[in-house]
């Protein structure tokens, strides 16, 4: 056990001393996870009003499909994006492979579901005069949508908080797309993955540290604003 | 185009849910006016009131309002439980306004709309949504339509489940907006005595349809042949209600209260087959007629009368007494 002891002083000499390597895995992963759910949101959002809001057919089974594709391994999603944006894939010529913008879109796969399917379930919870309130009170399609989102802003706050988790933990799509490399695409997980087996404790235990204390962030901002709401 | 004075023009409509089905072959509602809309639970009040706030559209049918069948922004309804946006008391009142886009002195407008149904704006402004007593939370929801100055006011039992003051305070407050405004009224309530003191003229639903109007008193069948064309009905508690043939064995009767008679005793030697002993509810003056309404309760049923001051005092007619209520076969009608 003496090796986690070092370990864990060695992470937080490396962190207070502003290791470089270190902190371009962390910078990397907060830009890719943050852009990653920041799309998630803007298109999730909608369509998990859309999905509970109206009726429509199949909306059942589309609702099924969604609520599956919670589970997604993360290697699988990495897999298909590879597939995709491979020089010989249909996406080839974008130039995403081994980019962190590639890292984006297998994120955006990834926590898209999160997003809608807790979004879904939010605004099916709330009260069914809301509707009819806000037409009485004049709002138009996009007011409702609006005003509605609101209203169930605190498991649409959730539903981010919970996609930005999987994103920012998730190591297949990272690994496998983006390639893990030095200065570039390196992310927290990656690092924590490839330090760990070179044995170097200390920069894993580091970059293990750092995200949980992102995780915790996170949920407090979360239990702040419903305090505050 | 001119336009003519009816605000709302109904016709042929029907909605169903379930068993039910709402039927209003014609309604006309001038602008300007009070309108209530009076039955028992379940007679097709809220349904209509949806269907004219335009949140439904009618299975078949149409209804115009100010001569076309858009009525955004311009016929506001409020349920009869309603529901508060999960904000500060000031950001429900001037809601709407915002979706317009109307800013302009929207603080100022949002405090008047907030005295107007008696709540301190200095108090309750700032408020959150769950601060907020039942009837605080129903004149919040009124000032948010209020302020929306709307051509029509739909209400969905305003008063039921609310204390005194803010009962007082509702009733003010749809007064003052049909006179400052000339917004017209339409209100469904239980309570025939309060839909009085603010409309000028109430319809009455029963399981779905129009069935008169005013303080008339809807007896529901289903009527059974007796002998000699004279048929009855049996109230709740078993008390029998005579009248001629009806126009349809299930068909509620109508009974005008100005032909029922109101006796301190039971009267012999009369041609009025209907002698049925009642006690009175409540009295309840009729604007500056002086005519008293006096609701009684019959065998389990609310029946209506009119009597005069004068008559009130010299029988000395208090809630609580017994009378009985006499009429004759032939005053019970069909439309």
């Amino acid at each position: 056990m003496e090796f986690l002891a070092e370990g864990f002083f060695s992470a937080f000499t490396l962190l207070f001393q502003g290791h470089a390597e270190t902190y371009d895995a962390i910078f990397t992963t907060l830009e890719v996870s943050s852009f990653a759910i920041l799309i998630s949101l803007i298109i999730g959002l909608p369509l998990g009003f859309a999905l509970s809001y109206y009726n429509f057919p199949g909306k059942r089974h589309i609702r099924a499909v969604v609520d599956t594709l919670l589970a997604l391994p993360t290697v699988i999603v990495g897999l298909l994006v590879y597939a995709f944006i491979t020089k010989k894939g249909p996406l080839g010529d974008l130039n995403l492979l081994f980019q962190t913008s590639g890292i984006i879109v297998g994120q955006i796969i990834l926590v898209i579901p999160v997003v809608i399917s807790l979004t879904a379930s939010g605004i099916e919870s709330l009260d069914e005069r809301l509707k009819s309130t806000l037409i009485t009170l004049g709002a138009s399609p996009r007011r409702i949508l609006l005003s509605t989102l609101y209203e169930s802003r605190f498991a649409v706050m959730t539903a981010a908080a919970t996609a930005y988790g999987r994103a920012i933990s998730e190591v297949g799509v990272s690994m496998m797309v983006g390639g893990n490399i030095k200065w570039h695409t390196r992310t927290i997980t990656t690092a924590i993955t490839l330090e760990t087996g070179k044995g170097e404790f200390a920069m894993g235990i580091a970059l293990g540290i750092v995200l949980l204390l992102i995780s915790f962030a996170v949920n407090w901002a979360l239990i702040f604003f419903r305090k505050r709401a | 185009m001119i336009k003519n004075n009816y605000l709302y023009e109904i016709s042929g409509i029907e909605h169903s849910y379930g068993e039910f089905t709402l039927r209003i072959p014609e309604l006309k509602i001038e602008r300007g006016s009070a309108v209530g809309l009076s039955g028992p639970n379940g007679s097709g009040k809220s349904t209509l009131i949806r269907l004219m706030s335009f949140l439904e559209k009618p299975h078949t049918g149409n209804i115009i309002f100010n001569g076309s069948s858009d009525s955004r922004l311009r016929a506001t309804m409020m349920q009869q439980d309603p529901y508060l946006l999960k904000r500060t008391v000031y950001d429900n009142v001037s809601y709407g306004l915002k979706v317009k886009n109307d800013y302009k002195d929207i603080k100022k407008r949002s405090a008047e709309a907030l005295e107007r149904v008696n709540l301190s704006h200095i108090k309750f402004m700032h408020r959150k949504w769950f601060e907020l007593s039942g009837g605080e939370a129903k004149r919040v929801a009124l000032a948010s339509r209020l302020i929306l100055k709307p051509e029509a006011l739909l209400l969905d039992e305003p008063v039921a489940n609310v204390d005194t003051e803010s009962s007082r305070a509702i009733i003010n407050a749809v007064k003052w907006t049909r006179e400052e405004h000339s917004t017209t009224l339409i209100i469904s309530s239980h309570d025939l005595t309060w839909l009085n003191s603010v409309t000028d003229h109430i319809w009455k639903l029963y399981n779905g349809k129009l069935a008169g109007s005013g303080n008339a008193n809807l007896i529901p069948g289903p009527w059974i042949e007796e002998k000699n064309n004279l048929w009855h009905t049996t109230l709740p508690e078993g008390a029998k209600i005579y009248s001629s043939e009806p126009s349809d064995c299930n068909a509620p009767a109508i009974l005008h209260p100005h032909d029922i008679i109101l006796s301190e005793k039971k009267l012999t030697g009369t041609s009025a087959v209907n002698h049925l002993e009642a006690r009175v509810n409540l009295l309840a003056a009729e604007g500056n007629s002086g005519r008293i309404r006096v609701e009684t309760e019959v065998s389990g049923r609310i029946i209506s009368c009119y009597i005069t001051e004068t008559s009130a005092v010299k029988m000395n007619i208090i809630p609580g007494k017994k009378v009985y209520l006499i009429f004759k076969a032939t005053s019970l009608v069909w439309d």
